[in-house]
């Protein structure tokens, strides 16, 4: 019998979560990822769901994903990079990229530095290039790239890698969303490599996001969090007047920073889901 | 721009980083020029990091980079040309790690 996982309107949620992609050995196959009835897309939905289809193909199962029935929807999927080097027997529903420049920056795999270095500098690049009214926000972007992907491929150590992606919105109010995931040990482990008493995953997260905190033996580490928090208040959040919101969630942990009406909070997410490795949303909005 | 304290660093080996990149991001990436300009540097043991057309470094990169070079002491480094935000990275990883003993 096939498994069947459908991917309805929404099914992405507001954060991208919202739909369960079990990586999973006992699945049963071949497993169908029904895209049929999709509508938007946020890119950590879309980090999933290639993540989904890469981990399983590489795990040796079938898998194959229906196409949205909604030609926008489909074409956004392959804009983005959701069925780039797959197989016709994969993602064969999907249509050829259109180079849209509303595909900000589809989903891409990182497995080297050289893979950090170009993504870094292609976001900014991009928008610089697609969205000259938000080329203020570049260095900002640039240190979140570079800072988080290059935790997410150094400290992850999956041999899968870390995926990006980003996109952005043009309505009343501007947005840029990024999303950052690896499949790594996570966050709150790698802490624990120096400091095992923090076992509360959510504290570990939010500890790690202090200057000087790392589960490096190294004491000038630490301090890559940190540097983006501190970039996002000065650049964002005080120069271009714009909100940052940062979503992340590692075991059992979830931590959401906001960066609003010029200042910083620090919070617990709602009921925290175990998940493996590491997931991180940066969003930055016009106010 | 930082410079030599004795006004000798006309002397200096210069390397320009916009050889390489318009941006740094990883610590690999400066681990690599960091060797680099150690074998360039040779017997000479002073530099001057030239940041001309360089939009972005990470703080990783800087500190990788900068902040170990001169914290390590072996070789007398400076740094100019750098652009504000550039700059901003790069003074906050050198004095994070060096303290006062930062770039000379």
């Amino acid at each position: 019998m096939p498994k069947f996982i459908t991917l309805q309107q929404g099914s992405g949620g507001k954060e991208g979560y919202g739909v369960d992609l079990p990586l999973e050995h006992d699945l049963e196959q071949p497993i169908v990822l029904d895209a049929t009835k999709l509508r938007a897309c946020h890119p950590m939905f879309l980090i999933r769901l290639r993540l989904f289809l890469d981990w399983h193909i590489a795990a040796g199962h079938e898998v194959t994903l229906r196409a949205p029935s909604d030609p926008a929807v489909a074409q956004h999927l392959a804009d983005m990079g959701v069925g780039r080097g797959l197989t016709a027997d994969v993602a064969g529903g999907l249509p050829e990229p259109s180079g849209s420049p509303e595909a900000m920056f589809g989903v891409r795999r990182l497995t080297t530095p050289e893979n950090v270095e170009d993504a870094s500098a292609d976001a900014t690049e991009v928008l610089h290039q697609q969205a000259p009214a938000l080329a203020a926000w570049g260095d900002p972007v640039y240190m979140a790239v570079s800072e988080l992907c290059g935790n997410a491929l150094q400290h992850g150590r999956d041999a899968l890698g870390a995926y990006v992606a980003a996109d952005r919105i043009e309505g009343e109010r501007r947005q840029f969303r990024l999303a950052i995931a690896d499949l790594g040990i996570g966050i709150p482990e790698h802490i624990r490599h120096r400091h095992p008493d923090w076992r509360d995953d959510t504290a570990a997260i939010t500890r790690a996001l202090v200057r000087g905190v790392s589960g490096t033996g190294d004491d000038y580490r630490g301090n890559g969090f940190a540097e983006v928090l501190d970039v996002a208040l000065d650049r964002l959040l005080i120069r271009s007047r714009s909100s940052v919101s940062i979503d992340i969630r590692s075991a059992k942990g979830w931590v959401i920073v906001d960066l609003v009406d010029g200042r910083q909070s620090v919070g617990p997410g709602r009921s925290p889901q175990s998940r493996r490795g590491t997931w991180i949303t940066y969003v930055v909005e016009t106010v | 721009m930082l410079v030599f304290d004795d006004e000798e660093d006309g002397m200096a080996v210069r390397f320009s980083l916009n050889e390489f990149s318009r941006t740094f991001a990883t610590r690999e990436r400066a681990a690599e020029l960091r060797e680099l300009l150690i074998d360039r540097v040779a017997d000479d043991r002073r530099v001057v990091v030239d940041f001309t057309d360089v939009t972005n470094v990470s703080y990783s990169f800087a500190d990788e980079f900068l902040g170990k070079l001169s914290a390590d002491g072996d070789i007398r480094v400076a740094w100019e040309n750098l652009a504000p935000s550039v700059a901003q990275t790069v003074e906050r990883a050198v004095d994070r790690r060096a303290g006062s003993a930062s770039g000379c």
